[in-house]
């Protein structure tokens, strides 16, 4: 089984166990496991806001789930979920028993405090749903995480700061199932490693699955799953505003460029990356995309000619219909001329729209009197003429290598 | 849906009805007029209107002023009427037990005397007196079907001891009769109706027999003639008198017996015979009064018929498990394997003790057993079909931590000896639970002379649960002891105070306490020593589940009422403020009885609601009698069984649990044992609940109270079966015969079941 089969069967598996566990399960479970899944949740009867006048705490709880998962100045229903939540959380407080129940029982926990974030509550409902979550952290669950965020939504302790204590599948899997659903809090956690995202990967494919009427861990392990698979797509397969990005950032990367003064070697000449004419950039670029894209980057000799008179285009990638036009800026002019070659070849690069209908534009600013002011307008004037042009990008020379004037050859 | 059928016999009317009618004028008037017109008429008070109305059953014309009237207006006077002619139709030629409401009587075929039969086929006679009948029994009842009230003939068929052998004669026979309960034919009012037994009346236990007279325990008399009494017809004294008289045959013709009397009581046979019954009535009696009115006996009534009675859909109810409670299964036993029990997290006894009290002769395999039951069964012994139910044992399965066992060996099978292996155990340490090997002989023993008895009264003063096993489950079959386990690990878990699961509620819409009333006897049927005991179970719902709050201790019958009433008002108090009960909520009270309340004690009950609280909260009352004793029985002839063993089968005939009837606005049939609960294929058909709504009740709900009813027979812990009746109920007997069989043990104190530890333990299980 190919390992693409493999995360689709295990996606379809919980899938199905998130539908099976979903009806029978507590109310609260049902609504954290919409929160999580979003559109990805069973159909849930939109009408079946749930009471709360009868239903103690887990129907509280899910009332503030809802709350959180509805945009409330725009959803009719959220003004009554709203009256139903903060009528419960008065019922609750006056309960004798309610921190004990509400220490049981850790997505309730998070279920009043996201809803109580939504909105500020009456101080007195506010007050006794801090004073019950500022107990330390009962009995280790799996889903300790989600009253620490809990607690942080509406204490703030900063309990989120420190790593989760165990490394089991089902910690993991909500821990980045929490991060997702609330970035900002995670701000200061120690970051979600590469390792652990594998492991928890392997974990999630390979480990015996949620069994139905675990509703909580099989939303968790389906939400978490199609996090990694979401992002691990998203790094495996370029997009365009990646390959921009990926492009952009190679401004950055002139800061180690090479380009020794004297040799530090007897006998050999000091090592000097120049770039000094089209051909080079494009040689630099080469380097840079060829291992990302493989062979879904061509090249201009792979590249079909749009006439005798028409130059070829320096690159192109297949997968994403895209171009890429290299051009090099050696005086301020130069950037008049670009606009005006470019202009003129624009028909010709979309000569054949079903192979490419997109263009990149890689200025590498070689002058010596650079003119940054200018770029938007060069950026601008060519997105006007023909809105296939995705982006120009304007990268200048590394700052070691020298003026056009002073490459001589000489040290 | 299988072709089920009820055995009722729905009844048509053919001809003119002439009803008479005479003004009431007080219950002697009454009497008088029964009396005077026994042979001739039957009566039937009308308290609404102040009437008596009658029909003649001879060729004598109604009494009172006569008019030609709708039978439909007059069912209830004419199912006592087809009663009384069915009566007339069988005197002298059966021997008949009781009258009416229910009509009991004998078969009179040589079929029909079982024991007989099974001798003969073995070359013997049983003696004269000795004897297994088959019992018939004939009842009226109108159900409403389609909306319509019928007069409906239920009839149903089984088997009855008769063991009419003076004492003398078995003592001279060689019989022993001492510990048994002896009784005698006598009617009340000392005028039998011609044809009819007397009935048994109980008198006490044989202590000896001496000179022709019989000296009784636990009876009013002292000593009988022991020409005058026999031995009560139960089974154990009717196998004890056939041993005696067949001997060396008696195994074989016992076994015998066994498969005739189940070829009465099983569905299949059952339907048979009950369908012949209406057969003969229908082709022989003269079911006729005067005016011409003839009753006619239609078929049993059949699913597939268009007046039969409509179902109400039953379901499994969703159980709560797992560290938080939020895993959710509709099976307990799995539920607890996979997920542990519900919110073991926060169970507070992980380290706990459990104190083993045990003859010292049996102490080595007492001990395996409770090795057992704190690891499990060891997987290398398991050689079940399916996986081991009982893999790791009270630690694993149920999530517990350490246990230590501490054990005190009896030097005897004796209460004494037993009660200072207790009290040295308790001076050691004062264990979570105590577990105390019992023997099947000691349930025949009284107070004091109990080891278990005595055993259980020492720990539970001391606030200590008590788990008993006998030694003889301990030693039997191999392949039953991990499901023995199970069960006794399920029981002492609760009865730690652990919740091994809950019942889930899906979007109450109102705040609900069900109350259960049962009971128990101690003593015995009919003895003058025999005495009543009820307790109260209690269920409410909060938090999306279903509770269980057992606080109550025995009481005796007469005090019922005032039991009850203070049941319900710490309920009240307890449940509000745990709930936080606001004003304009709506409650609805649930009563679950075995016996239909009073209306004063029902305005009682209302009076205390109202008094607690006041006019804040919309109350709503239901009160359901919830009876095993009635004449009903469902088939389901498509049904074939369930296999068990080595290729038997078990439940032939036998509807599905769940199956419910609706038998009118206020009353059904609940089927709680299926073929697959059934132990084995010599159990009858079991019988339905039957649940009436009490018409005081403003709550009428009745689909909703019967699922009700079903669901809380998921909720027992007392073993991972689901019950034979809802939880309300079967706590509140368990505590009852609890608490009424320690009464016996000198210096013991019921109180101490409401107080310190054993408040939260479900120490009845």
């Amino acid at each position: 089984m190919s390992g693409d089969q493999l995360f689709a069967q295990r996606l379809e598996l919980l899938s199905r166990l998130v539908e099976l566990s979903f009806e029978q399960a507590p109310v609260h479970s049902r609504a954290f496991a919409c929160y999580l899944l979003k559109e990805n949740a069973p159909a849930d009867d939109a009408s079946r806001i749930p009471a709360g006048t009868y239903g103690g705490l887990p129907e509280v709880a899910a009332l503030g789930f809802t709350l959180a998962g509805h945009q409330v100045a725009s959803d009719p229903l959220a003004a009554q979920v709203r009256e139903l939540f903060e009528d419960g959380l008065n019922r609750l407080g006056g309960r004798p028993a309610i921190g004990k129940e509400l220490e049981a029982d850790d997505l309730a926990a998070l279920g009043l405090a996201v809803g109580l974030n939504e909105f500020s509550s009456s101080p007195d409902a506010n007050h006794w749903v801090r004073q019950a979550l500022q107990k330390p952290s009962p009995a280790a669950t799996w889903t300790l995480r989600a009253r620490d965020l809990a607690v942080d939504l509406l204490l703030g302790q900063g309990r989120l700061r420190v790593q989760p204590p165990s490394g089991s599948t089902d910690v993991l899997a909500l821990e980045l199932c929490l991060r997702h659903a609330w970035p900002a809090l995670f701000a200061g956690s120690p970051a979600f490693a590469m390792e652990e995202r594998a492991k928890l990967l392997e974990h999630l494919t390979t480990d015996p699955a949620p069994t139905p009427g675990d509703l909580d861990r099989a939303a968790v392990w389906y939400q978490a799953l199609r996090l990694l698979l979401t992002h691990a797509v998203r790094e495996a397969l370029p997009t365009v505003d990646r390959l921009v990005e990926m492009l952009r950032r190679t401004q950055a990367s002139f800061a180690r460029w090479v380009w020794e003064s004297k040799s530090i070697r007897s006998g050999v000449m000091p090592a000097r990356w120049l770039i000094d004419k089209e051909p080079h950039v494009q040689a630099f670029l080469w380097s840079v995309l060829r291992p990302a894209l493989g062979d879904d980057l061509l090249d201009e000799e792979s590249l079909p000619s749009y006439g005798l008179k028409q130059p070829r285009v320096d690159f192109g990638i297949l997968s994403l219909k895209l171009l890429i036009e290299v051009k090099v800026i050696r005086a301020a002019g130069d950037l008049k001329k670009i606009e005006d070659e470019i202009a003129a070849d624009l028909a010709s690069y979309f000569a054949n729209p079903t192979r490419f209908d997109r263009l990149l534009v890689y200025v590498y600013d070689d002058a010596d009197t650079p003119a940054p002011e200018s770029y938007d307008q060069l950026r601008q004037a060519l997105r006007a003429r023909d809105d296939r042009v995705v982006e120009v990008l304007f990268v200048r020379r590394p700052s070691v290598m020298p003026d056009r004037s002073a490459r001589n050859g000489t040290v | 849906m299988a072709q089920l059928t009820l055995n009722a016999a729905p009844i048509e009317f053919d001809g003119k009805l002439l009803v008479g009618s005479t003004p009431f004028e007080g219950d002697d008037e009454y009497r008088r007029l029964r009396e005077d017109h026994r042979d001739t008429h039957v009566f039937r008070l009308s308290a609404s209107e102040g009437l008596i109305y009658n029909v003649g059953i001879s060729s004598d014309p109604p009494l009172g002023e006569v008019v030609e009237d709708n039978p439909e207006h007059h069912l209830l006077l004419l199912g006592k009427t087809l009663q009384r002619l069915i009566l007339s139709f069988l005197g002298g030629r059966f021997s008949v037990l009781k009258p009416a409401q229910p009509l009991v009587f004998w078969g009179g075929r040589e079929e029909s005397r079982l024991l007989s039969t099974a001798a003969a086929r073995h070359g013997a006679t049983p003696p004269q007196g000795l004897e297994v009948f088959v019992k018939y029994l004939l009842d009226t009842r109108v159900l409403a079907l389609g909306d319509v009230a019928t007069l409906c003939l239920i009839s149903d068929v089984s088997t009855s001891h008769q063991i009419e052998i003076p004492l003398a004669r078995l003592v001279t026979d060689k019989i022993d009769v001492r510990g048994r309960w002896v009784c005698e034919r006598r009617d009340e009012d000392g005028d039998p109706d011609e044809g009819l037994l007397p009935r048994l009346k109980v008198l006490g236990r044989v202590v000896r027999v001496e000179d022709g007279r019989v000296d009784l325990a636990d009876s009013e008399v002292q000593s009988v003639g022991a020409s005058d009494v026999f031995l009560e017809p139960r089974r154990e004294n009717f196998d004890a008198v056939a041993r005696g008289y067949f001997g060396a045959k008696a195994g074989v013709i016992l076994r015998e017996l066994a498969g005739l009397r189940q070829g009465v009581v099983s569905a299949r046979d059952k339907l048979q015979a009950v369908e012949e019954t209406l057969d003969t009535l229908r082709g022989k009696a003269a079911l006729e009064i005067h005016g011409g009115l003839r009753f006619k006996i239609q078929p049993l009534l059949e699913e597939n018929g268009a007046a039969f009675p409509g179902s109400i859909a039953t379901e499994r109810p969703p159980l709560l498990f797992g560290p938080q409670g939020r895993n959710q299964g509709p099976l307990p036993d799995p539920g607890i394997s996979q997920w542990g029990p519900y919110r073991y997290s926060f169970f507070s006894k992980n380290d706990l003790t459990i104190g083993v009290v045990c003859e010292k002769a049996h102490q080595g395999r007492v001990e395996q057993f409770v090795e057992m039951l704190r690891n499990g069964y060891p997987e290398n012994l398991w050689r079940g079909q399916w996986a081991n139910p009982y893999t790791g044992g009270l630690v694993g399965k149920f999530r517990l931590g350490s246990i230590k066992v501490i054990s005190e060996a009896a030097a005897a099978p004796t209460g004494q000896a037993y009660r200072a292996a207790v009290q040295r155990l308790l001076g050691r340490t004062t264990p979570d639970l105590g577990l105390i090997q019992t023997r099947t002989e000691y349930r025949d023993r009284f107070g004091d002379q109990n080891p278990y008895l005595v055993s259980k009264a020492a720990f539970m003063t001391a606030a200590v649960p008590v788990q008993s096993v006998e030694i003889e489950t301990i030693e039997g079959k191999k392949g039953a002891l991990p499901y023995i386990l199970n069960n006794v690990g399920l029981a002492s878990y609760a009865k730690l105070g652990g919740t091994p699961w809950v019942m889930a509620v899906a979007a109450p819409t109102t705040h609900e306490i069900v109350l259960g009333l049962g009971y128990t006897e101690t003593g015995h049927r009919g003895a003058g020593s025999r005495q009543r005991y009820v307790a109260i179970t209690t269920v409410f719902q909060g938090d999306g589940r279903y509770l269980v709050w057992g606080r109550t201790r025995e009481v005796e019958f007469e005090n019922y009422a005032t039991a009850l009433l203070e049941n319900l008002r710490d309920t009240i108090t307890y449940v509000r403020q745990q709930n936080n009960w606001q004003a304009g909520d709506r409650v609805r009270l649930v009563f679950h009885v075995y016996r239909h309340l009073k209306h004063r004690e029902m305005d009682a009950i209302k009076q205390v609601a109202s008094e607690l609280t006041g006019a804040q909260f919309e109350i709503e009352y239901a009160f359901v009698d919830i009876s095993r004793f009635h004449s009903y029985c469902i088939f389901d002839p498509a049904q074939a069984g369930k296999s068990y063993g080595r290729g038997k089968v078990k439940g032939m005939g036998v509807p599905e649990r769940g199956i419910c009837l609706r038998l009118g606005e206020r009353s059904a049939l609940l089927h709680l044992t299926g073929p697959g609960d059934l132990k084995t294929d010599e159990q009858g058909i079991p019988q339905p609940l039957l649940i009436d709504l009490h018409p005081e009740s403003d709550f009428e709900d009745l689909p909703y109270l019967v699922r009700q009813i079903y669901h809380f027979s998921y909720m027992s812990w007392r073993t991972f079966f689901p019950g034979t009746e809802p939880v309300t109920i079967l706590y509140s007997r368990s505590i009852a015969q609890k608490l009424a069989s320690l009464r016996s043990v000198t210096g013991w104190n019921s109180t101490s079941v409401l107080a310190g530890p054993l408040r939260e333990s479900k120490w009845f299980l």
